[in-house]
């Protein structure tokens, strides 16, 4: 009666379909989480109860979910190149690569061997290797946690993904592309590797010069540029199908294309992981759960099959991380930690599970037998992860994070906004780092007149197509001020707006006369810039930068000299020294292509500095060797000067340094217009 | 590394040899010989005479196409009642390819692989009468024949305003149409263009948004499923699916795009 007066009806649609997929996502990983399973797990076990075997929400007909589940998939790649530590892997290219190579090639070819004893086709054992010689990080908040984030061992298991994964990805480029195809061999071989390098060049060539034009130009917004990436994977997804290779292999190469562009920490990252992490590819593990029949599942030659495949997976990875410990000079507790990061099994190998379902090459047994394998693999990794986390000393990683991680920014003048956007893209660059502006004032009445010029740094940056996090800081002192931003925020190194000469607007105005690049925490530079563009980077040294002490300071300005260098278009690159052997060793890091000149700093600036010049200068606790060549520099027409510290050899060393030093980073004088006293 | 690992990969894969058990092992009723059973002759998906002079149809195609991807070298085709089929109760065949829609009730008798072709549901109205959209269509008086899948849409999407009116078979719904007890019939989009194209002074009206799942039928139980099912997905990804369906729409010379669509929210 009363079903009848509500016009009561059963559940249906698109909504009760996707209620279905969103009560999977949300209670899933909390009820695997409570009983101390990966959250993956939950996800899985979501899509098996909404599937056709349990409540039949997601019926075996339905192609919503798994249309939702293939975009999912491509975000899923897309993101695993994207977060990829390209830094990391090129700090330990050697040992990441050679253990890469090894944690791929045991579990391939124990996978395939497993394969041909179970009379499955090489193609189908060749995918089936290529499932195991990949792996996904999952136990690595564990390592994080442990404080062994900077282990080497640890590094090179990070870098190692960056091998596995990429060539698991092609040998399932090779299987689906022979198995799809109707070619001769080596028609498919030369097509594929033409696509390869087609793929190539789109995602490394062509999207990151897009992406560089519509950050800088229409994509101000961070909306627009989510939708940038979204679209651009999408495309690259689109033109690997269209030259025969798999979508998810053009996804994962748009990730690596435009790692750079989506910096680790910055606001895309995080929208990025957001919807990853809240929707895309919890449904693409939901689809998947739907496919999973416990009637399968239980059938014991299914477990048989599970049973065969974990010996492969777990006898591979075990074999390479113990191989890395002679070759690699490992400790066998590091080798039990890289077994158990390389071990666990989800992301990559659900992928190209998929896809090997999708063609045609697996059952639903192998299917249902991969996802049993993923559990266990993951329960081993855990408990395998955490015994070795105790054996490991937690040891700082090799280097320091990449200089252009995190710039923080103290821009002084609007129209050198400009040349310092342009420097600032320069210094990140190469690491894919974001830029702080930062904004300080002493004031509480002055926020909105700051608040204004700091929105104006802001958008000049976004133009310049970096990716901006801006900071308004009101603080009664300003060296302290930037000096916690940079180390609140990460900051990997500090620039400021300077004007060279004798009187000069204070980058931050205000604050004591005190000297910023003894507070600093990070690398600091003093950029003194000019309108005209670079046509040639010299670095300048004295002979008092040859002091043992003076290494930090010269080798952070080479290295910002060589960035710049690098960024600018003439890439012209001059060396200037006193005659000296060391000399030539340290501008050999400069670049190959240096020109030498043994000569006087100071006569040289004097003389023949020329418009166009960036001379960068390294910084010396006694400005008196400095100062007055910096000013002289900078006074040449359209030659822009950058003085570089390394903070670290003037800790403890600079209390007799003249107040001129806190003048000259634009702390002193108590106001915005303070006098240097060292001219 | 790449282009080493890509060559390898796929010179390996140049030797492959019949090793299928990853993807299931289909094994025939008899040696060498794939037996379909299917209503015929049925037409765009089996044509010819009789079941040994067949000359082509989008069935008869997919199942040389799932013959070969067997390792079979022969196909033979038995014609039994599609009644008996779908209830289950028929024998003596491998599979069947008989445009049979996937229903939960045909799931519990038989086994029904993955989709291999999905259709809207055909609309056919006389030479004349337009049904532009939901609201027209709910003012219409609606037939169909008994126990299709049309049935069930048509009351349960379309709601029309006027009882259904049901038929013993689909020839009849049509021919109501003609003599005007009726104002449409529903049924299968494919054959409703074949219908049309037999019959004077009526005309396809409309596709309704109810997707109908045509799969291979087997036997309950049948150990094949594995095997049938990782076929069809394979035939869709090669582009064979994508082909034929091609070749089914093309000998209509309709564009399938310009049929006015109703839409309904799938229940």
């Amino acid at each position: 009666m009363t079903a009848a007066v509500l016009n009561f009806t059963a559940p249906h649609g698109p909504a009760w379909l996707f209620l279905g997929v969103a009560l999977a996502m949300v209670i899933g990983p909390q009820v695997a989480t409570m009983v101390r399973l990966p959250p993956i797990i939950g996800l899985l076990a979501g899509g098996l109860i909404i599937g056709p075997q349990v409540l039949g929400i997601v019926t075996a007909t339905d192609t919503t979910v798994s249309a939702l589940g293939q975009l999912g998939l491509l975000y899923l790649m897309f993101s695993a190149g994207a977060e990829l530590d390209l830094a990391l892997f090129s700090r330990y290219r050697r040992a990441a690569g050679t253990f890469g190579l090894m944690t791929f090639a045991a579990p391939m070819v124990l996978g395939f061997t497993a394969g041909r004893l179970l009379d499955y086709s090489i193609a189908a054992s060749l995918l089936l290797g290529s499932l195991w010689a990949s792996h996904t990080l999952v136990t690595y908040p564990m390592v994080r946690q442990a404080g062994l984030s900077g282990n080497r061992a640890v590094a090179t298991t990070v870098g190692a993904t960056v091998i596995t994964d990429t060539l698991s990805l092609i040998v399932l480029a090779g299987v689906a592309g022979s198995v799809t195809g109707e070619s001769s061999l080596v028609s498919i071989i030369a097509s594929l590797l033409l696509g390869l390098i087609g793929l190539g060049f789109y995602a490394g060539w062509v999207l990151p010069r897009l992406a560089r034009w519509f950050f800088a130009g229409p994509g101000h917004e961070a909306t627009a540029r989510f939708l940038f990436l979204l679209a651009a994977l999408l495309s690259a997804a689109v033109f690997s199908e269209m030259v025969g290779i798999e979508g998810i292999v053009g996804a994962f190469f748009a990730g690596l294309g435009l790692n750079r562009m989506v910096p680790a920490g910055s606001a895309l990252m995080e929208r990025v992981e957001f919807f990853g992490s809240a929707l895309l590819v919890p449904v693409f593990l939901v689809s998947v759960g739907v496919l999973i029949k416990p009637s399968v599942v239980v059938q014991p030659s299914t477990l048989g099959l599970a049973a065969v495949f974990c010996a492969a997976v777990i006898g591979g990875k075990g074999i390479a991380a113990l191989a890395a410990r002679p070759a690699l000079g490992f400790t066998s507790g590091e080798s039990g930690l890289m077994f158990g990061l390389s071990l666990s099994q989800a992301a990559a190998t659900l992928a190209a599970t998929f896809v090997g379902f999708d063609i045609g090459l697996f059952g639903e047994q192998v299917v249902n037998a991969v996802l049993v394998v993923i559990l266990v693999t993951l329960l081993i990794a855990a408990l395998a992860t955490a015994r070795t986390t105790e054996r490991v000393e937690p040891t700082p990683a090799e280097g320091d994070a990449a200089l252009g991680q995190k710039l923080v920014v103290v821009a002084a003048r609007e129209d050198r906004l400009t040349a310092l956007a342009a420097l600032s893209r320069a210094l990140v660059e190469p690491d894919g780092g974001i830029v702080v502006p930062l904004r300080v004032t002493v004031r509480s009445s002055d926020v909105d007149v700051n608040r204004d010029f700091l929105a104006l740094v802001e958008e000049v940056m976004v133009k310049a197509g970096l990716e901006v996090h801006a900071r308004l800081r009101v603080d009664s002192d300003p060296v302290e001020a930037a000096a916690s931003t940079a180390i609140e925020d990460g900051g990997t190194l500090l620039l400021m707006d300077w004007q060279a000469s004798s009187r000069h607007q204070a980058a931050l105005a205000g604050g004591r006369d005190d000297d910023l690049i003894l507070a600093a925490p990070v690398p600091v530079v003093l950029a003194a810039l000019s309108d005209a563009p670079v046509t040639r980077v010299v670095v300048a040294l004295d002979r008092c930068d040859l002091e043992p002490e003076s290494a930090a300071d010269v080798s952070a300005a080479i290295e910002v000299a060589r960035r710049v260098a690098l960024a600018s278009s003439t890439r012209q690159q001059l060396a200037v020294g006193p005659d000296d052997e060391s000399v030539t060793e340290l501008f050999a890091g400069f670049g190959s292509e240096v020109d030498g000149q043994f000569s006087n700093r100071d006569d040289w600036v004097a003389h023949h500095a020329r418009p166009g010049d960036l001379v960068v200068l390294p910084a010396h606790p006694d400005w008196s060797l400095l100062g007055p060549v910096a000013v002289q520099a900078s006074a040449h027409a359209d030659v822009s000067v950058l003085v570089v510290a390394d903070p670290q050899r003037w800790t403890g060393r600079l209390a007799p340094v003249e107040r001129s030093l806190g003048a000259l980073v634009g702390l002193g004088g108590g106001d915005a217009s303070a006098t240097i006293s060292w001219d | 590394v790449l282009a080493l690992v890509a060559s390898a990969a796929l010179a390996a894969c140049g030797d492959d040899d019949d090793g299928s058990g990853a993807s299931g092992t289909f094994t025939p009723r008899t040696d060498d010989t794939l037996t379909v059973a299917t209503g015929f002759p049925s037409a765009g998906f089996w044509e010819g005479t009789d079941v040994d002079h067949i000359t082509g149809g989008f069935e008869y195609e997919l199942a040389l196409a799932l013959a070969d991807r067997f390792g079979l070298e022969k196909l033979k085709v038995v014609d039994l009642p599609f009644n008996k089929l779908v209830a289950g109760k028929a024998e003596g065949f491998d599979l069947a390819l008989a445009q049979v829609s996937t229903t939960a009730n045909r799931a519990k008798v038989v086994d029904l692989s993955e989709s291999y072709l999905t259709t809207p549901v055909g609309v056919v109205s006389r030479d004349g009468l337009d049904i532009p959209d939901l609201a027209k269509a709910r003012e219409q008086r609606w037939g169909m024949a008994e126990a299709t899948t049309e049935v069930d849409v048509v009351k349960d999407l379309v709601r029309p305003e006027a009882d259904v009116r049901i038929y013993p078979r689909t020839a009849d719904a049509l021919a109501g149409v003609v003599n005007r007890q009726i104002d449409v019939a529903a049924l299968d989009y494919v054959r409703a263009f074949a219908e049309v194209a037999e019959r004077q002074g009526i005309k396809v009206a409309a596709q309704i948004t109810a997707p109908q799942n045509y799969a291979v039928l087997l036997p309950k139980g049948s150990s094949n499923l594995e095997a049938v099912d990782s076929a069809i997905r394979a035939l869709k990804r090669d582009g064979t699916l994508d082909d034929l369906t091609e070749n089914l729409y093309d000998q209509f010379d309709v564009d399938v795009n310009e049929v006015p669509t109703i839409r309904v929210t799938p229940r």
